[in-house]
């Protein structure tokens, strides 16, 4: 007679093949914990609580950045290719098109997928306001650019996504 | 009430057949799913295993199923790709062997030059030029939408800007003028654009030879670029203060640290040089297509748009304007 205290359950192949399925499933997912730890897919910074905290800092410079009222524009190569040495060119102006005596203008390039291949370099002034830098991407695909120019306290922040052929 | 409905579920579960097996004294009931029901569970199973047969699905040791259709996101990507660049190609090959008046003059391709520059103007020129080449708020760069060309409105003026940038320069004037000078030379522009006559104002801008650039009736030169006073229509800002500036410290005078910056990128080294090389051969009575451009420029040129973006964008900013005549 079949009932909970019958144990020639644990005979059957489908009660079996359950358990397994179970095991299969409890390892996997032990296994997909341990790679996620191993191996982050560097979407999440270490310090994303204490970065939520400064929120409201970076909401500040965001309003800060626009009063200064500062422009300008990345200039890059028509196609772009891997491992070749290209020449990127800033313009940068204040209000009002004033000229901007800036301390450091700085080139930073994101790889969105792994920011093991992230770099920078520093800008060279090519003439009032216009500052250049020689880089070569390693990587076809997608980059994000970001150029920061500062005057003392004051930071302005260029942004551009640029495709790199192969 | 409640009792009643217990007894009627007691009597319907005993109509009901049971498997034979009892649990501690609680029936098996034999309640099979419903037919469809099991169909769409059979029928799901199915299309999972025609998933797994035809496309990459099962994670292997290095990579994954390819499945028998190989389809991947990246060539589903080339394809869709593929196929807007053959709808693309007859108009790109109509358009490479057409020049702008003629392109200007077919609505069927300045249709599809105007839709293809949109994203052109987005990605390199409306930063500075504002989505429609109206002003930015805040910031001081050229109006493309006045029809008020400072470099010349034709669609080869308007080429060579590109392709060349642009970088007119006007000279700070604090150490030689007097305060009481710039001010009333300040006035006398603000004055020209009102069309008010201000006789000594001209004659202190014909003394400080203001007329060398801006000519003798102050509506700008456009061969160098320097702005009309006569009009409305400001560079900079039509304030006192702001003009005042303009006059004291000057545009791109690197002697002076607080100059005014003006500055148009150049785009295409290469297509300047030619541009400028055709207009030469034309001023000189020689035919441009005798030019042997490999001659005329090398080196390392400057390429930040091709040639074709160029010429579309030439169009679309001519026609941003309202189109000047095509050719002066």
């Amino acid at each position: 007679m079949i009932s909970q205290h019958n144990k020639e359950g644990l005979k059957n192949p489908w009660v079996l093949g359950l358990i397994l399925f179970l095991c299969v499933f409890l390892i996997m997912n032990a296994i997909f914990i341990y790679l996620a730890f191993r191996q982050p897919p560097n979407l999440v910074v270490k310090d994303f609580y204490e970065r939520g905290q400064d929120y409201h800092v970076t909401q500040k410079q965001i309003e800060r950045e626009k009063q200064l009222g500062w422009s300008g524009m990345i200039l890059v190569p028509a196609k772009i290719r891997v491992n070749h040495k290209h020449n990127i060119e800033v313009i940068i102006q204040g209000k009002n098109s004033s000229v901007l005596t800036l301390d450091t203008v700085e080139f930073h390039a994101y790889r969105p997928s792994d920011s093991r291949a992230d770099f920078m370099a520093i800008m060279q002034q090519k003439s009032v306001g216009n500052y250049e830098t020689d880089i070569q991407f390693s990587l076809p695909g997608v980059w994000d650019v970001i150029v920061e120019a500062k005057q003392g306290d004051d930071k302005f922040l260029l942004t551009r996504r640029v495709s790199v052929y192969p | 009430m409640a009792d009643e409905n217990n007894s009627a579920d007691e009597n319907q579960s005993e109509q009901v057949s049971d498997t034979g097996h009892s649990w501690d004294g609680i029936r098996e009931l034999n309640n099979p799913c419903p037919r469809w029901w099991l169909n769409s569970l059979y029928l799901s199973g199915l299309m999972v295993l025609i998933y797994l047969i035809l496309y990459p699905s099962l994670p292997l040791i290095n990579g994954s199923s390819k499945g028998l259709l190989g389809w991947t996101q990246m060539t589903e990507y080339k394809e869709d790709l593929a196929e807007i660049e053959a709808r693309r190609a007859p108009f790109e090959k109509k358009f490479s062997a057409m020049t702008v008046p003629e392109v200007l003059a077919d609505q069927e391709m300045l249709n599809y030059v105007t839709a293809s520059s949109k994203v052109l103007f987005g990605d390199n020129c409306a930063a500075c030029h504002g989505v429609g080449g109206q002003a930015v708020e805040g910031l001081a760069y050229p109006v493309l939408a006045d029809d008020d060309w400072l470099y010349g409105g034709s669609t080869d003026q308007i080429m060579m800007s590109i392709a060349n940038g642009r970088q007119g320069e006007m000279p700070a004037h604090e150490g030689s003028m007097t305060n009481d000078e710039v001010n009333q030379l300040t006035q006398f522009v603000i004055d020209s654009s009102n069309a008010v006559l201000n006789e000594a104002g001209k004659a202190l801008y014909m003394e400080q030879g203001c007329y060398v650039c801006h000519g003798n009736d102050a509506k700008g030169i456009t061969e160098i670029g320097s702005g009309d006073l006569t009009d409305k229509l400001w560079r900079f800002s039509g304030d006192f203060e702001e003009v005042r500036y303009t006059i004291l410290h000057g545009v791109n005078d690197n002697s002076d640290p607080k100059t005014r910056q003006a500055i148009m990128p150049q785009w295409n080294e290469k297509l300047a040089v030619m541009l400028q090389a055709k207009a030469n051969a034309i001023a000189e009575n020689q035919d441009p297509r005798m030019l042997e451009w490999n001659k005329v420029f090398e080196g390392d040129e400057t390429e930040r748009l091709t040639e074709s973006d160029i010429k579309k964008l030439t169009i679309y900013v001519h026609q941003l304007g309202g189109g000047q005549s095509l050719s002066q």
